[in-house]
């Protein structure tokens, strides 16, 4: 899942270094239209539909803290 | 804010587009986006094609035009029309309001009440509140509701944000007293705090427009916009619009008593596909049930959005029998409201294209 999280943002953000957003300060970085392309792209690589109310900043707090949260999605 | 109003009824909706279409294939390179993204951009986003009026076009412009088509064919008596609301972000000036224009340049009777409330996305609803209250008075017949918004004049040519969806349109509404028409349910709600999430800084008396505030200053996320331009939050507006949206419809529901099932058709504000992707989510709301498409052809008209889509998405004859139609509106202000209301039998329900 890490991998899969690296590879979309990285498609989505690739000047981000992501090695620095590992535990945090993610959020900072994304804007809306970040996250909105993060969500689609994920969504269609993992087969699932993210709920609205979880696309929160919280969620997208590090790379980790993504990860994370898409494995309880999947559960 | 829970509504209840009973013999009411929408008589007839027009929406007014203009001519002028542009397309986001031929605009992106006004924009810092990566060229990768513009696809995507397209199918997520809806950023596709938009209508927007000529840079001396106002609102009151489109409203005249709207208003004559509909009494040059005979759909609408001007003279019987009691009050005049207007909503709109884009009035012509600042003092008067522009319903003293539009009943000045239609030649509309003395004998009535103009009013402007200024409202964005969720202004058809604030509207028809507006609307149905003056009916409710007893002291008005017949009243058409204008929402009209030439939000194109105000973004800046860079702003990647707002820029490749904003559409200008204006849209008449006709309400009327129906006896045995209803019930229509509604709720309204206001965030004051949150005032500055989408705002034009300068225009108002608190920044007065100059020279400093026409000039551009680029973002972090590289959108170059003055003062005198659109601002939104998108983030701050997205976590609004999925926190408080979907609660806002079940609550409608619930008080209304009337089962999600037996609602006909959904009819949003229309942000964006992907906002409407994930409201319908959220609802357990069929897609056919709502549409979503509005985007992509119009571009997003803030207040007059749901009577575009009312008119550009069903036919008036479909209204012969009663539909039972939710709608809801959210933006600005932060404001949020929702109607739970049967329209049929409707005099006009059309597009001109001026």
């Amino acid at each position: 899942m890490h991998n899969i999280v690296v590879n979309v943002i990285q498609s989505v953000r690739p000047d981000l270094i992501l090695n620095d957003h590992e535990n945090d300060n993610l959020a900072d970085v994304l804007n809306s239209l970040d996250i909105v392309f993060i969500v689609d792209e994920l969504e269609n690589k993992l087969g699932i539909s993210i709920p609205a109310e979880k696309i929160v900043p919280e969620n997208f707090e590090s790379v980790n803290s993504l990860a994370e949260f898409l494995r309880a999605c999947m559960k | 804010m829970r509504i209840r109003f009973a013999d009411f009824a929408i008589r007839g909706v027009q929406l007014v587009l203009p001519t002028h279409e542009v397309s986001f294939d031929d605009e992106v390179g006004s924009y810092n986006f990566p060229p990768h993204q513009s696809a995507k951009l397209k199918l997520v986003m809806g950023y596709d094609r938009r209508r927007v009026v000529a840079s001396d076009v106002t609102s009151s412009d489109l409203v005249v035009a709207g208003f004559q088509d509909l009494a040059a064919r005979g759909l609408l008596d001007l003279d019987t029309i009691d009050a005049l609301v207007v909503v709109t972000q884009t009035p012509d000036y600042l003092i008067p309001g522009t319903s003293y224009i539009i009943q000045g340049r239609l030649g509309l009777p003395q004998d009535m009440l103009c009013l402007d409330l200024n409202q964005g996305c969720a202004g058809y609803i604030v509207g028809l509140f507006t609307a149905f209250s003056l009916l409710g008075s007893g002291n008005f017949r017949r009243v058409a509701l204008v929402n009209v918004d030439v939000v194109s004049r105000l973004v800046a040519v860079a702003d990647r944000n707002s820029r490749p969806i904003v559409g200008d349109a204006a849209s008449i509404t006709v309400v009327e007293a129906a006896s045995g028409h209803g019930p229509i349910y509604g709720n309204l709600k206001v965030d004051g705090k949150n005032w500055d999430a989408l705002m034009v800084p300068a225009g108002g008396m608190k920044i007065r427009p100059s020279l400093q505030t026409a000039v551009p200053a680029t973002d972090a996320n590289g959108n170059a916009r003055a003062l005198d331009n659109l601002v939104m939050k998108g983030d701050a507006v997205f976590n609004f619009v999925m926190q408080e949206v979907p609660p806002m419809i079940e609550a409608l529901l619930a008080d209304s008593g009337i089962a999600k099932e037996s609602v006909d058709h959904f009819v949003f504000h229309q942000p964006n596909p992907f906002m409407l992707k994930k409201l319908a989510e959220k609802l357990e709301v069929a897609r056919c049930k709502m549409p979503m498409d509005l985007v992509p052809r119009y571009g997003n008209s803030s207040g007059v959005s749901i009577p575009a889509v009312l008119c550009s998405s069903f036919e008036r004859s479909y209204f012969d029998q009663p539909r039972l139609m939710c709608l809801g509106g959210f933006g600005v202000g932060l404001t949020w409201g929702s109607m739970l209301m049967p329209v049929r039998d409707l005099a006009f329900l059309n597009t001109l294209e001026v």
